[in-house]
């Protein structure tokens, strides 16, 4: 019994992380109809940063915040080079995703070589009990960030100025255009979102995961499936979708084996694609007229 | 027309999407041999009668015969190798073909080779290609395309496009021949080719049916109509029968009878005009949208824009908030032209539009939707207002949103419901309100009255000339010709990209002949005739 | 027919050379044609999308090599009996993948690829896990085994060049009109009687079987498989191999091949250096050059040589 809840438990914090990589999708799919299969590349560069900036010397909480607005510009700059000669065009936007996405680890390979870079745990290795389960103080990092971070971006998406405007140019650009919304400048701020949000999911699971050049790519696929579960164009279907699948893989590391771990990601979103390609939590945003 | 069976047979079709009944209850034949014509105005359900005819939709009800065999339900592809084919609104040809590999495409299905043949390559696919080869040139010989044979599909005008989708039809071998719209957007000289095209098809043993917006390319072509409305069966006849049959006039006319004072017209164009409308023109590649557009607002006045389907009233007006380009002609709004400006320029000028469609953002809610509508002038206020408005912008803000309510108050008691959630006459106060959050001086409205029930569409077209006392001049575009003009001051009728007709609408309305020009009967055959009451016809502009 | 004759008078001189590294390099372009020609007939000539083809290709070398080592055939009779294998399972995969569209359908066959390659990995008994399978017999003509790459060549290159004809015999049909109408518009293709989906499956399978022959020659030219050829990194060079030849090309599919195989030779003394090379030519390529790598220098020669002759213009 114990164990299941130690399950549950780790299952938790990685769904935690995979929930914030999937509302980074939803960030990017809402304003612009575009996958980016970049997106746990996102992720993989913020934490590779941040250890870098440790490295030389400066303090965390500095590292951090550099490491996360250089990802969220580097998101922008992809849109607006990459992304936006090619407008609508599905096909191409996807590879060029995937190609920008391939890029990105190849230059992590460069600079950082092919070794699991480690970061140190922000408040220490000590092992937490709790009801009987022990933690790392790590995962309490993950789930307290993850949650403050979507909190703040429900905050932002609903009570700002803002925020509203840039729902409406997702749910209708046209009808935003006539209100004198310039959508072009939100979809980089879409990108410019995602970037950040990748980044700080990549940097607060990095004590735990031992992040390298490659990770980016499972990271990715996963937060794809989790928005595959619960809808692309819903957040916080998107967020549930991360738990669930966190959920299951861990009850699949312990039951079955860890090599089957990948798979279930697969499995589970094959099974979503056949029988229900709107996830759980439908799409939100589709009440369209 | 002899005692045997039709050709085709449809029989109580009906189609729902959602709550909306598409089509209801459609049924009508078509004989081997004829020519026939399907109309009605916007919204009537002819695009979706043909998808289901050509088994692009599965209908709710009813039953599709062709030649005596049940069609309805099939896929499309097999619909097609019964003998139906179908063209596309926009032709939709193949870009990276060339024009001779369209039509041979047209005809791969039926030769019999498949991918083992084609791997092979000498032997049956090799003389199938031959076969299609030969009998692509001769579709494109009835066409008139013979000569671009070899040219990328890409290349060619609207209009020949237009005629390759014919091409590719007859390569399917069909017999009965579907076209979706096929004259929209063509020149008169493009439309003629094809009503020529289409003529000769007759005499190949062909069956047509076409579906047209252009009344007069129908009436040049179709021997019977059937007029659909709102998803029914309207009239059914010849097109002197349909021409002077009341319901449909009134179906593409409106009858709603409304209870308002109208301000009489103003007298002479002297005044410097709030819009001022010179020589627009528009294309959608290549495609005539609008054709040297002249038309003014003046201050404080209800002007209507009115015509039937794909006259290309939303284009002008689209021109106007600046979601459109240019090709020709000028825009000036209060004196100043506006080309080269941004849509959000434009609104912090004073251009407020209302788009077809409604076009709300259904997940927020009532209240967000109107405040978003205030963006432009939000966001000129400086960035610290983005997160929230606040001291001055905040209080317009809340100005603003008082008077749409004061306005509107159906909208008040549901401020905080979500926008999709609103009923269609609900929906479409939204909208008005919400252009109406940036204080517009020229509040535009593209078919407020669609899809709304009668008498929600009156009430809501009853309420606009009080905007007029507030500084508000309204250029409304709208489909029920009538209404509209009961409510405006003055009017201007748009066909086929021009103005065949303006003035003041009082004499618009008792004109008889208005119902001829309106709906353009006269058409493409008698161009520089006009029948103009109370105003100068203008001459076409290329 | 210049093509062939071209290619051959370069493989003939490549094979005189006796340059081993050379003629590895010739067959290792041959064995990879025939996957990225299969993929670029089902991207580029019928417009779908497929990020997993490394699974076939996999599946291809593990068939015939368990095949060959469990019952003891000769190749000659696992190979068939495994493409014809995969090519079934291709068809399953359509059947189950085609329905959907878009970025679901590309990470629909992620899935499938990555779920295979974790199959080689995990399915030990069968497969031999990350040791993978060695004592793959080799391929044996009149009584002669093909164990060098100078035996090898040829037969690679001649069933590379026989699987181009084929190709690009099917490409000039009836069948290959039908399949360029399905790539732009299943609309349009179901109007003048083209069944879409059934043509989809169908290609797919043609496509698996390509990418498996690729893998089944591999397996007997090396003698020895492991599952890490067959993972993501590799499905996506094939794609950047068919995208640099122009996604509607057969010979071009050559030179993306070659391309790709060349500039990774160039490569190798930096490192890493070629997987970012790669994944920003994908990029560029797709932006501006979406016909390809070739057709789009051409347009852009094209370009200059229209700035530049006005000026001609007018000194002369």
């Amino acid at each position: 019994m114990v164990e299941l809840a130690q399950y549950l438990a780790s299952g938790l914090v990685v769904g935690a992380i995979y929930g914030l990589i999937a509302i980074g999708f939803t960030a990017v799919y809402n304003a612009t109809g575009i996958v980016n299969f970049a997106q746990g590349d996102f992720s993989m560069l913020g934490a590779l940063m941040t250890i870098a900036l440790l490295a030389a010397g400066v303090p965390l909480l500095l590292a951090i915040g550099l490491a996360v607005l250089a990802v969220g510009l580097l998101g922008s700059v992809i849109e607006r080079v990459a992304l936006r000669p090619v407008g609508a065009d599905v096909l191409r936007g996807i590879i060029i995703t995937i190609g920008v996405g391939v890029s990105l680890q190849g230059v992590a390979v460069i600079v950082w070589g092919t070794d699991a870079q480690p970061l140190r745990a922000f408040s220490g290795e000590r092992p937490i009990g709790l009801a009987g389960v022990t933690i790392p103080p790590q995962a309490l990092w993950v789930v307290g960030t993850a949650a403050v971070l979507m909190c703040a971006l429900y905050f932002f998406l609903t009570r700002t100025y803002f925020g509203k405007a840039f729902r409406a140019c997702a749910l209708n650009p046209f009808a935003a255009s006539l209100m004198g919304i310039p959508t072009a400048r939100m979809r980089l701020a879409s990108f410019f979102l995602s970037g950040l949000i990748g980044a700080v999911a990549g940097i607060i699971i990095a004590p735990i995961a031992l992040m390298q050049y490659d990770s980016g790519i499972f990271l990715g696929i996963k937060g794809f499936v989790a928005c595959i579960i619960g809808g692309f164009g819903n957040p916080i279907g998107a967020a549930l979708g991360g738990l669930l699948l966190g959920l299951l893989e861990a009850l699949a590391t312990g039951y079955l084996s860890s090599g089957y771990k990948n798979a279930i990601a697969f499995v589970v979103l094959l099974v979503f694609l056949f029988v229900r390609p709107g996830g759980i939590f439908g799409e939100l945003e589709a009440l369209k007229r | 027309m002899t005692g045997e069976r039709p050709l085709l047979e449809v029989r109580g079709v009906a189609v729902r999407f959602g709550g909306l009944r598409a089509l209801d209850d459609v049924g009508f034949d078509v004989h081997a041999g004829e020519v026939l014509a399907l109309i009605g105005p916007n919204g009537a359900g002819k695009s979706t009668l043909l998808n289901v005819v050509s088994g692009a939709l599965r209908a709710d009800a009813g039953e599709v015969w062709l030649r005596g065999e049940r069609i309805d339900g099939l896929a499309a592809h097999r619909i097609n190798a019964r003998g139906l084919a179908r063209t596309f609104q926009g032709a939709e040809i193949l870009r990276r073909m060339t024009v001779r590999e369209n039509v041979m495409a047209a005809g791969a299905a039926r030769t019999g080779t498949g991918v083992r043949h084609g791997l092979v390559g000498w032997g049956p696919a090799r003389r199938a290609l031959a076969r299609l080869e030969r009998d692509a040139l001769e579709h494109l010989e009835v066409v008139g395309l013979a000569h671009l044979a070899d040219t990328p599909a890409a290349a060619l005008t609207a209009g020949q496009q237009r005629l390759l989708a014919v091409a590719r039809a007859l390569g399917t071998g069909a017999e009965l021949l579907i076209f979706d719209e096929p004259g929209a957007g063509l020149t008169t000289v493009e439309k003629n080719a094809l009503a020529a095209v289409i003529a000769s098809l007759r005499g190949r043993g062909k069956t047509v049916v076409f579906v047209e917006h252009d009344l007069g390319l129908v009436g040049q072509l179709a021997e019977r109509m059937v007029v659909l409305d709102h998803g029914k069966v309207i009239a059914v006849g010849s097109p002197d029968e349909v021409r002077a049959d009341r319901r449909v006039i009134e179906a593409y006319l409106g009858n709603t009878e409304i209870a308002v004072a109208r301000a009489p017209a103003r007298a002479g164009t002297h005044e410097a005009g709030l819009l001022e409308v010179e020589g627009a023109a528009v294309r959608y590649d290549g495609l005539i949208a609008l054709d040297g557009v002249t038309l003014r607002v003046g201050r404080r006045e209800v002007v209507a824009l009115v015509g039937a389907n794909g006259a290309g009233k939303s284009t002008l007006l689209k021109a106007v908030a600046g979601a459109v380009r240019l090709a020709g002609g000028r825009i000036r709004f209060v004196g100043e032209d506006v080309a080269g400006l941004a849509p959000e320029e434009r609104v912090r000028l004073g251009v407020g539009l209302a788009p077809e469609g409604r076009q709300l953002f259904a997940s927020l809610t009532v209240r967000d939707n109107l405040a978003v509508g205030r963006y432009a002038r939000v966001r000129a206020a400086g960035w610290r207002h983005l997160v929230v408005p606040a001291g001055e912008q905040a209080a317009s803000l809340q100005a603003a949103m008082a008077e749409v309510f004061g306005f509107f108050p159906q909208l008040r008691e549901r401020a905080d419901q979500l926008a999709g959630t609103l009923s269609g006459g609900e929906g479409q106060m939204l909208a008005i309100g919400r252009a109406l959050m940036s204080r517009p001086t020229l509040l535009m409205l593209d078919e407020p009255s669609f899809g709304l029930a009668p008498q929600v569409a009156k009430e809501i077209l009853e309420a606009l000339p009080r905007l007029t006392e507030l500084g508000i001049s309204i250029l409304l575009v709208e489909q029920n010709a009538r209404a509209a003009l009961q409510i405006a001051a003055r009017a201007y009728i748009l066909v086929n990209g021009r103005i065949a007709a303006e003035g003041a609408s009082a004499e618009l309305l008792a004109d008889r002949d208005i119902v001829q020009t309106y709906l353009g009967w006269e058409g493409s055959r008698e161009e520089g005739r006009g029948r103009a009451a109370g105003g100068p016809r203008l001459a076409a502009v290329k | 027919m210049i093509r062939v004759g071209v290619l051959a008078l370069v493989l003939a001189a490549v094979w005189l050379s006796g340059s081993v590294y050379l003629m590895n390099l010739a067959v290792v372009t041959a064995l990879f044609a025939l996957p990225a020609l299969g993929l670029s007939l089902l991207m580029g000539y019928t417009g779908q999308i497929s990020l997993g083809h490394a699974a076939l290709v996999g599946l291809g070398a593990y068939g015939t090599a368990i095949l060959a080592q469990q019952f003891g055939w000769s190749p000659w009779l696992t190979m068939p009996v495994a493409i014809a294998a995969v090519m079934m399972v291709a068809w399953l995969i359509g059947w189950l993948v085609f329905r959907l569209r878009g970025h679901y359908l590309a990470m629909a066959t992620l899935a499938f690829g990555i779920i295979a390659h974790v199959g080689f990995v995990e399915l030990r008994d069968l497969t031999g896990g990350q040791d993978g399978l060695s004592g793959i017999p080799p391929l044996a003509v009149l009584g002669v085994e093909l164990i060098t790459d100078r035996a090898i060549l040829p037969v690679a290159w001649i069933v590379c060049v026989g699987a181009l004809v084929l190709a690009e015999n099917l490409v000039r049909s009836p069948a290959g009109l039908a399949m360029r109408t399905v790539a732009e518009s299943e609309a349009v293709a179901g109007s003048i009687g083209i069944a879409p989906d059934a043509l989809k499956r169908r290609i797919m399978a043609l496509s698996g079987g390509y990418a498996a022959l690729g893998g089944a020659l591999y397996a007997h030219y090396l003698g020895y498989i492991s599952p890490s050829p067959f993972d993501v990194g590799f499905s996506l060079k094939l794609l950047l191999m068919v995208a640099l030849g122009g996604f509607a090309g057969i010979w071009s599919v050559l030179f993306g091949v070659g391309f790709v195989v060349l500039t990774g030779e160039a490569l190798k003394p930096f490192g890493h250096y070629d997987v970012v090379i790669y994944g920003a030519l994908l990029v560029i390529v797709m932006v501006w050059c979406p016909r390809g790598l070739l057709a789009g220098l051409e347009l852009a020669f094209q370009a200059l040589r229209r700035r530049l002759r006005p000026a001609a213009g007018g000194a002369a």
